[in-house]
C-alpha cells in the first residue's frame, strides 16, 4: 500500500516537472519588411512585320503571341557514310544569244551538316558548254562559310578554274543562293556571277569564240563522290525558267541518283524567319529563350528548332526533336541598351499521306537577367496553323 | 404556535451569524512572502540576417536591389524593382544560424502585399538547393516551424508576379506596395509562439 503511493507521488511529480519545462519555452521575433518599387519594363517586345508571321504584342509589350504558317519544302537528306545523292533538275536546252542570261536560284536551309573532311559540299551548280569546253560552275557548303567554284567537267577539282575567297554565312537561317550565266552583248563573252541572298560574291569571264549551250545543264545537288557527308537540307522556292514551290505536295522538277540511307521527299516545313524582336530601352541584360511545353496535336517525327540572332551571332537552339524537348533553352545572349535580338523559328515534319489541319502551341518564356541575380519571364506562345 | 415562531427566528438569526464568520474568515488574506530573483543575461543572437550575394546587385532599369539590416543583425528591410510578368530574385539575403544549436524557424506575414496588379508574390528559403521554406506574401498568416541546422544558412529569394492587365509599357505598373513579416525562431517546436 505505501510502496503504490509512493509510485503515484513520482508520477505526480514528474508530470508536473515536464509541464513546466513543456512551458519554459524562447520565442524571438525579428522584424523583417519587403518593399516593392516596380519599373517599367526594360525589355520591349516588338512584332517584325513579316507578313509571313501574325504577331499579337501584349500591352505592356511583355507578352507575345506568334502564329506561323507552315509551307511545303523538298527535303534532301543523308542520313549515312556510305551514301550519297545527286539530285538534278530538268535539262534546260537553252543557246545563249547575245546580251541573254540564264540563272538558277533556291532558297536553301540546311539544318544538320557532318562533314569530317571538311571538302564541303555542292549544294547549287549549273553544268554548261562554252564553245568546246564543258564548265561546271557551282557553289560549295563548307557550315558556315560557302565558296563560288567554276571547274572544267574533265578535271576532278571543281575549282580548277577558279574560286571565291570564302563567303561567310550563318548557318542557322535559310539563304538565297544563285548562279547567273550572262553573255554579253556583243556576244564575246561570258560573265559567270555567283550570289548569296543578291551579294555578288564573286565573278568569272569567259572569252566566246562560237556558242554557250546549256543544253546539258543539269542544276542540281551533287555529293556522288562525298559518301561519308550527312545532312538534312530544306530547299523552299526554286526559280529558273521554271518554278517550283512544292505546295502539291509534289515534287515534279527533280530526279535523283542515290544510294544508301540518301532521298528526297516534300515534307512540311517553316522556313526560319524573324518571329520576334526583343528591344532593350536600357540596361545590360542576359537574354535566353525557354521552351517548357508543347501542347495540341504534334505531326508526327515533327521537329522544332528556336534561337535568338543578334546581327551575325546566334544563341545554342532550343531542340525539339520527334514531339520531344530534348534541348529546352538557348544559351544567353548579351542585349546593351538600345540594342535588338530577333527570335528564330524553324519547324519541319514528314509530309503525311494524309494531310491534317495542324494545330500546335509552343510555350515558351523569354527570360533575361541580370548577373544571374535577377531573372525576369515574359510568356511567348507560339502557334501553327495549316496553310 | 409562538414557540414555533421563536424557533424559525433563532435558526434565521444563526444562519446568518455563519454565513457573516464564513466571509469574514473569506477576507481575511493571508500574505506569505519568498524571495524570488530573476536575473537577466542577454545573448548575442544567435539567428541572424546576412547580406545575400545579390545585395546592393543592379536591378531592372539600372536600379539597386537595396538591403538594409539592422546593427544587431535581426532586422532587415528589403526592396526590389520588378516589372510586369515574373521576376525572380536570388539570393538578395541570408539567414544564418550562428548557433551550434539547432532552431525551429517560423516566418509570420503580419501586413501582406494588397496591390491588385500582384498575382503571385512568393518568398523562398534555400539550404543549398533544398527549399526549406516558401512563403506567400499576399496573405497573412504564419508558415509551419522549419529547423535550421547549427551554423546552417539560408537563402532568400523572392518570386514577384505583376499582370499585365490595364498596364502600359511606358509606366510601371503601379507605384509602391511593401508587406512586413516577422522571423520568428525558438528552442523548440511542440507550441505555437505567443
Amino acid at each position: 500500500m505505501r510502496c503504490k503511493h509512493e509510485i503515484l507521488i513520482v508520477l505526480l511529480t514528474s508530470t508536473i516537472l515536464i509541464g513546466y519545462l513543456s512551458l519554459a519555452s524562447t520565442y524571438v521575433y525579428n522584424p523583417f519588411s519587403i518593399d516593392l518599387n516596380p519599373v517599367q519594363p526594360p525589355i520591349h517586345l516588338i512584332d517584325p512585320g513579316n507578313p509571313n508571321v501574325n504577331v499579337i504584342i501584349g500591352k505592356t509589350k511583355t507578352s507575345a503571341n506568334i502564329t506561323l504558317t507552315n509551307n511545303l519544302a523538298l527535303k534532301i537528306y543523308d542520313e549515312d557514310e556510305n551514301g550519297y545523292i545527286y539530285v538534278e533538275g530538268p535539262s534546260a536546252n537553252v543557246n545563249l544569244g547575245n546580251g541573254e542570261y540564264y540563272e538558277v536560284k533556291w532558297k536553301l536551309h540546311i539544318t544538320h551538316f557532318e562533314d569530317p573532311i571538311g571538302d564541303g559540299m555542292i549544294i547549287l551548280d549549273v553544268y554548261f558548254l562554252c564553245d568546246l569546253d564543258y564548265y561546271l560552275a557551282s557553289i560549295i557548303y563548307y557550315g558556315s562559310y560557302v565558296r563560288a567554284a567554276l571547274g572544267l567537267s574533265t578535271e576532278p577539282d571543281p575549282a580548277s578554274e577558279g574560286q571565291s575567297p570564302p563567303f561567310s554565312i550563318n548557318p542557322n537561317q535559310e539563304h538565297n543562293f544563285k548562279i547567273r550565266l550572262k553573255r554579253s552583248i556583243d556576244g564575246a563573252t561570258l560573265i559567270i556571277e555567283w550570289f548569296i541572298d543578291d551579294v555578288k560574291i564573286y565573278d568569272y569571264t569567259l572569252n566566246i569564240l562560237m556558242m554557250v549551250t546549256v543544253f546539258q545543264s543539269y542544276f542540281g545537288w551533287l555529293n556522288q563522290d562525298r559518301l561519308y557527308l550527312k545532312f538534312y537540307a530544306y530547299i523552299d522556292d526554286v526559280e529558273m525558267s521554271i518554278s517550283e514551290d512544292f505546295e502539291d505536295g509534289i515534287d515534279n522538277l527533280f530526279t535523283e541518283h542515290r544510294t544508301g540511307n540518301t532521298g528526297k521527299v516534300v515534307a512540311y516545313y517553316v522556313y526560319p524567319q524573324n518571329s520576334l524582336i526583343i528591344f532593350d530601352e536600357i540596361g545590360v541584360y542576359n537574354v535566353s529563350l525557354e521552351v517548357y511545353a508543347i501542347e495540341g496535336i504534334i505531326p508526327q517525327r515533327f521537329n522544332a528548332s528556336l534561337w535568338l540572332n543578334k546581327s551575325g551571332q546566334y544563341t545554342q537552339q532550343v531542340k525539339i526533336i520527334n514531339g520531344n524537348i530534348e534541348l529546352g533553352e538557348t544559351s544567353k545572349i548579351t542585349i546593351n541598351t538600345g540594342g535588338y535580338l530577333s527570335l528564330f523559328i524553324n519547324l519541319t515534319a514528314p509530309y503525311p499521306s494524309t494531310p491534317f489541319t495542324w494545330d500546335l502551341t509552343i510555350k515558351s518564356y523569354l527570360k533575361y537577367g541580370v548577373n544571374d541575380i535577377v531573372t525576369v519571364n515574359y510568356p511567348i506562345r507560339i502557334m501553327v496553323t495549316s496553310k | 404556535m409562538a414557540m414555533i415562531k421563536i424557533r424559525e427566528r433563532y435558526n434565521k438569526i444563526l444562519l446568518l451569524t455563519v454565513l457573516t464568520l464564513i466571509t469574514g474568515f473569506v477576507n481575511a488574506y493571508v500574505f506569505t512572502y519568498y524571495p524570488l530573483t530573476t536575473y537577466i543575461s542577454p545573448t548575442i543572437p544567435p539567428v541572424i540576417f546576412k547580406y545575400g550575394s545579390g545585395t546592393g546587385k543592379r536591378d531592372l532599369r539600372e536600379t539597386i536591389i537595396t538591403v538594409s539590416i539592422g546593427s544587431a543583425n535581426t532586422s532587415i528591410s528589403i526592396t526590389l524593382h520588378p516589372t510586369y510578368q515574373k521576376t525572380y530574385y536570388k539570393d538578395i539575403a541570408r539567414i544564418n544560424n550562428t548557433d551550434s544549436n539547432a532552431y525551429y524557424i517560423m516566418i509570420d506575414v503580419t501586413r501582406p502585399l494588397t496591390n491588385s496588379k500582384i498575382t503571385s508574390a512568393k518568398m523562398y528559403f534555400y539550404e543549398g538547393n533544398i527549399m526549406k521554406l516558401e512563403v506567400n506574401l499576399l496573405t497573412t498568416g504564419r508558415t509551419s516551424y522549419v529547423q535550421i541546422n547549427g551554423k546552417a544558412e539560408w537563402i532568400i529569394n523572392v518570386e514577384i508576379e505583376i499582370s499585365e492587365t490595364d498596364g502600359s509599357y511606358n509606366n510601371p505598373p503601379f507605384t509602391s506596395d511593401s508587406a512586413t513579416l516577422k522571423l520568428i525562431y525558438s528552442t523548440q517546436n511542440i507550441e505555437t509562439p505567443p
